[in-house]
């Protein structure tokens, strides 16, 4: 049994804070090359704290900023720790893997991005919280912009522009939250929202604005663009943790276990479950690697939200349904973290038995192969579905396997489009990298000493129990086998649906909408000031509907008007006060 | 001497030092203007520290009192003020040290007219009475206008000129409202007035020609339109204090005036009014700060959109509702960090022109690689610009928007928040362009070392604000006019 | 009707005539003039307050307050007057809304 101690407050801070230390050093070129050495080991001390905290104990302060609090709770502690541990991982590979003229500000990103990540974990406030998740997604646009190529500029332009509505929906309802709790504390808004009238709009609020993030149908557009133009390790700690930042919002700042929100919950219900199917079906169809795992994590993501969605529907669920997603969520981000990772290794590899086991120990975990990490978070999930008394969660029990043959197919067409190849063209995996991606496959392999490190392995136990391994094993097999049969006959995919899939269909509605827009008025956005031609001097309301939005501001500070527009404020002021 | 006689100092030294630096040439000029700078930054904050650790100070100048003499008051919220002009006076002396060519006719005149006008700024924050506010508020208008006209430029002469008439205006329109005031009333100082105001028509009369001259004057929209073409015209240090410190000054005298002289009448529905065109200001200023081609056009479109939220205070202030009162220190939060953040970027775009020798946004790529820390501190100018954490500007905004909340008042937050959208794009726009790689034979550009470390000391400040948000409600709490109880950082966690 | 009262009075009026020429003149050097009639207008107002108590003494503070005004209104006339010229030298225009005929 791991020992466990009470981290004080300000020791939450200054290890979730190290990165952002050493981010600065960065400034020295001298120390550059000492640095990039140094990313993934920073990651560890975070890690450690988690393993050895003791949870429910949190320090506060009221000297900076509204007021914070950090501390460690069960869900702090198992978030991140994965999460540390998969910075870790993709640090080392980072450090080898990154080049160009950008490598100094692809660091300084990372790094920032990774106290984000970090800090968001032990945040207990919701300052704090909304801090560091902006700071994490800000700096990660550095990451996805990083290439600077046509497809990294797309990825980065609607990623950057989601993440900013997923803010501006989230800041209003932590504030919400805390101008009615008086408090800035998260159990504080919790409780206060749990009765408070306007939970419905906090709540729809907190779960579109962080399904942005999650990647949930419909907005997870910027998911698929962005793992494929990131560098392999950004997209590892993208898809294996930061994703999960947007479920631990939800977790945060949602009243789960206290209040039922029938409608909502069974509305985010049913979105979670066609996210975990729309996800693998577009998945099967890519043919980039980094983009078919990163709608597989869609998928999960689904999964995410409706467990969430069960639980706001009765709230009685959330005590099994947290062990549940706390048990998804560190599989899933170890998991695809090493898949991604794998991206960068397995290709350039040559054609070795070792390279091979690698691939197939992480796709066959991921399918839920008996024994191996995939099989054992889908224990508690059933477990939380059982339980739930939504009348229509019978069926999607019986869906349940489908989803695992599904899995099985996407895991299986990611072997193939990653198996090594030799390849000399791309990029050359070197021996720190590979070991970092070995290292990620280890800890997976360690799932169930991570689970009993957290207390949580009973719940995942009943894996070992040589009954449920057939129903685990024929998905994987199925797959397996009928992958390979289509392969030796030389069959290719039919369908391929563009990265984004359904991006374009907003991008077409954008611009049906931008095309229905009159000239005139189009012509405002893209600057243009002078009058369209075509426009007869007769017609004189268009005239002037046109000189007073883009001559406006030129014709209010003509003397006859401005003075007259203070006159007239004058005689309102009047009126107003003596009305 | 009493303690309360260190009140005089922050005016004092400015005008000696302007006096003397106007009358003597050579290398000197330099050496006694960075002097005359650090003295007043000082002894600014010198009083801000009094004020924090006691209480708020009075002196009487002269042993002469009210109503005949001057009387010099510095609260908690002329404290907060006083560090801020102390802050960004001092950053824009040190940049413009080098900014303007040694020697020139510019630099000679710069310094005296400068210093005249940040000892008027520190006079106006301490005025205790609504004449010496006029007089103050003239004296940074006669300053800050001379030193646009410093450009030389054929559009600085213009805007400088319109600017000029419609400060009269604005002045003219105050100076009646206090006229009528003391004909009514009897009295100039501000807390003697706030206790003889009486709800009649010359009273209405009186506000209305004083905020709407000082309206005029903050550039409130629609009265907006003399600022961008003066802020971007000007040379870089002076659009720097005209945007962080002139503009913040006319808002601090409406503040002033509001709460301190008024309030024992109801002014809820002007409240409202004022709260409709700051919303204006926020969309408008917002939208053509994105439809801008001049960095600097931006940067003085985004003043217009950021003085809206600084006018948010009287809606949602309402001391009917418990708890509202947190707009008030929202909203001083908000001018304190804005006018850091928007003197840092302005300073940037002057070390733009400095090197490019233009400010056209499409002309600018590239410019992350070639100047990595000026771009750096424009970012986190911004950052403060579009309200992200834990930027003051974002405080200021979580604060606003409680306040909104808490008053029932939803409509505003949504235009606080979309204000908040406005500025990601018009931001961004200038970001991205600064993120793109530049041309491969792009000549390696050498940044001027002081005026970049300033932008940077400013622009990590605004950053950084919202960290310190406790120690500057502790300063402003001081004899706050709404209670600071229901906000009292102690109060904010259980 | 006191004298007073027609101080005021005459003051406001002077005031208005300035103010509306202030904002409807073209010409800079009108506007400047009419600028000084607003603030004549309010001088003379402010003079009148001195007798606001019928009996008693004449109060000195709004002497003081026109002495400050006038030192201010010579300033900024003085500041606008030289600003004119160097516009004159640059432009050879006397009003500042020429844009308005593009």
């Amino acid at each position: 049994m791991i020992p466990q101690f009470v981290i004080p407050g300000w020791m939450c801070v200054g290890v979730t804070g190290l990165p952002l230390v050493l981010a600065l050093f960065l400034m020295i070129p001298r120390l550059r090359p000492l640095i990039y050495r140094l990313t993934g080991p920073i990651a560890l001390p975070s890690a450690l704290i988690a393993l050895i905290a003791q949870p429910g104990h949190f320090g506060e302060s009221v000297t900076y900023l509204l007021g914070v609090s950090a501390g460690f709770d069960q869900i702090g502690r198992v978030f991140l720790f994965f999460t540390a541990m998969m910075w870790f991982f993709a640090g080392v590979h980072a450090t080898g893997y990154v080049k160009g003229p950008n490598k100094a500000r692809f660091f300084a990103c990372f790094l920032i991005a990774m106290t984000g990540n970090f800090g968001l974990t032990v945040a207990n406030d919701a300052v704090a919280y909304y801090s560091l998740f902006a700071l994490m997604s800000f700096a990660s646009y550095g990451l996805v912009v990083h290439s600077g190529d046509a497809l990294a500029k797309r990825a980065s332009l609607v990623y950057i522009v989601l993440v900013v509505i997923g803010e501006a929906l989230v800041f209003p309802a932590a504030v919400m939250g805390a101008a009615g709790a008086d408090s800035v504390l998260l159990p504080d808004i919790r409780a206060y929202l749990a009765t408070a009238p306007e939970l419905p709009v906090v709540a729809l609020l907190v779960l579109v604005g962080f399904s942005i993030k999650a990647g949930v149908l419909p907005l997870h557009v910027w998911l698929p663009l962005a793992h494929p133009a990131a560098p392999t390790p950004a997209s590892a700690v993208l898809s294996g943790c930061m994703i999960k930042a947007g479920v631990l919002g939800w977790i945060r700042f949602l009243p789960l276990g206290e209040a039922a929100l029938p409608a909502i919950g069974q509305g985010a219900a049913v979105i979670g479950v066609v996210t975990m199917f729309w996800g693998l079906c577009v998945g099967l169809t890519q043919s980039n690697p980094k983009a078919l795992l990163a709608y597989s994590s869609v998928s999960k993501m689904g999964v995410m939200l409706l467990l969430i969605g069960l639980s706001l529907y009765e709230p009685e669920l959330w005590k099994t349904a947290s062990v549940a997603m706390l048990v998804y969520a560190c599989f899933h981000g170890i998991n695809k973290g090493a898949l991604f990772l794998g991206c960068s290794v397995t290709p350039s590899a040559k054609r070795g038995v070792a390279v091979y086991v690698g691939l197939a120990v992480l796709a066959a975990s991921f399918a839920g192969f008996p024994l191996l990490a995939g099989a054992m978070a889908k224990f508690p999930l059933k477990y939380a579905l059982k339980g739930s008394g939504l009348p229509w969660a019978t069926v999607i029990k019986t869906l349940l396997p489908l989803t695992t043959v599904l899995t099985a197919f996407v895991m299986a067409r990611f072997v193939v489009l990653a198996r090594p190849r030799g390849d000399q063209g791309g990029h050359k995996a070197d021996r720190l990298q590979t070991t970092a991606w070995w290292g990620s496959i280890l800890l997976l392999l360690a799932f169930p000493l991570v689970l009993s490190a957290f207390g949580i392995f009973d719940k995942a136990s009943a894996a070992f129990s040589p009954k449920y391994w057939w129903g685990a094993l024929w998905p994987v097999l199925l797959a397996a086998g009928i992958s390979y049969a289509v392969i030796r006959l030389g069959y290719r995919a039919a369908l391929e649906i563009p990265m984004g899939d359904i991006l374009g269909i907003y991008e077409r509605v954008l611009s049906f909408i931008v095309r229905l827009v009159p000239t005139r008025i189009r012509n405002l956005i893209t600057r243009e000031t002078s009058a369209p031609l075509h426009m007869g001097i007769s017609d004189q309301w268009k005239q002037n509907f046109w000189t007073f939005f883009t001559k406006g501001e030129i014709r209010l500070s003509t003397w006859i008007n401005g003075g007259l527009i203070y006159l007239a404020l004058l005689v309102a002021i009047i009126l107003i006060l003596g009305w | 001497m009493t303690q309360s006689s260190i009140l005089i100092w922050p005016v004092l030294l400015p005008l000696i030092f302007g006096t003397v630096v106007f009358l003597i040439r050579g290398r000197s000029v330099l050496l006694l203007s960075l002097a005359g700078a650090i003295g007043t930054a000082l002894a600014s904050f010198r009083v801000s520290h009094a004020v924090h650790q006691s209480f708020t100070l009075v002196h009487e100048v002269g042993g002469w009192g009210a109503p005949l003499g001057i009387v010099l008051r510095a609260d908690g919220l002329a404290a907060v003020m006083l560090g801020l002009s102390g802050l960004v006076g001092l950053v824009i002396s040190v940049y413009s040290l080098t900014y303007f060519k040694s020697g020139s006719r510019k630099q000679q005149l710069f310094w005296p007219i400068w210093l005249l006008l940040w000892g008027g700024l520190n006079g106006l924050f301490i005025s205790g009475d609504i004449f010496n506010l006029y007089v103050t508020l003239e004296l940074v208008s006669l300053g800050a206008i001379p030193l646009i006209a410093l450009a030389g430029t054929r559009d600085a002469i213009k805007a400088s000129l319109r600017y000029l008439l419609l400060a009269l205006l604005g002045s003219m329109s105050y100076l009646f409202g206090v006229g009528l005031l003391y004909m009514r009333f009897g009295v100039l100082d501000l807390a003697m007035l706030g206790n003889a105001i009486t709800p009649d028509l010359t009273a209405y009369a009186a506000i209305a020609l004083m905020i709407g001259g000082l309206i005029i004057k903050s550039a409130l929209f629609p009265m907006h339109f003399w600022l961008p073409p003066a802020h971007s015209s000007a040379p870089a240090p002076v659009s720097a204090a005209l945007s962080g410190l002139v503009v913040t000054a006319s808002f601090y005298m409406v503040a002033r005036l509001w709460f301190y002289a008024f309030p024992a009448l109801d002014l809820a529905k002007l409240g409202q009014l004022i709260g409709l065109l700051g919303c204006g200001a926020i969309l408008w200023g917002g939208w053509q700060a994105m439809r801008q081609e001049r960095l600097k056009m931006l940067v003085a479109y985004s003043t217009v959109s950021q003085i809206g939220y600084l006018f948010l205070v009287f809606p949602l202030c309402n001391t009917a509702v418990e708890g509202s009162g947190i707009a008030w220190s929202g909203s001083i939060l908000f001018a304190v960090s804005h006018a850091i953040a928007k003197s840092g970027a302005f300073l940037a775009a002057g070390i733009f022109i400095n090197v490019y020798g233009h400010d056209r946004i499409s002309e600018l790529r590239g410019a992350g690689r070639q100047l990595p820390m000026v771009t750096f501190a424009f970012a986190l100018a911004g950052v403060n610009l579009m309200g992200l954490p834990p930027s003051g500007g974002f405080v200021g905004k979580w604060m606003l928007l409680k306040a909104a909340f808490i008053t029932g008042q939803w409509g505003y937050g949504v235009v606080i928040v979309c204000g908040g959208l406005l500025a990601f794009c018009y931001i961004f726009r200038v970001l991205e362009q600064f993120m793109t790689t530049p041309d491969e034979n792009a000549p390696q550009l050498k940044a001027p070392v002081v005026m970049t470390y300033s932008v940077l000391s400013l622009a990590v400040v605004a950053v950084s604000l919202g960290f310190f948000t406790p120690v500057l409600l502790g300063v402003l709490g001081v004899d706050s006019p709404v209670s600071l109880v229901s906000f009292a950082p102690e109060a904010l966690l259980p | 009707m006191s004298t007073s009262l027609i101080y005021a009075i005459t003051g406001i009026a002077i005031a208005g005539l300035g103010l509306f020429h202030f904002l409807s003149q073209r010409n800079i050097l009108r506007k400047i003039l009419a600028g000084n009639f607003i603030g004549t207008g309010i001088f003379l107002f402010l003079v009148s307050s001195a007798d606001r108590q019928a009996d008693g003494p004449i109060d000195p503070v709004p002497h003081a307050l026109v002495l400050t005004g006038i030192v201010v209104a010579v300033s900024a006339t003085a500041l606008l007057l030289s600003l004119l010229c160097r516009y004159h030298d640059e432009t050879g225009s006397l009003t500042l809304d020429e844009e308005d005929d593009e």
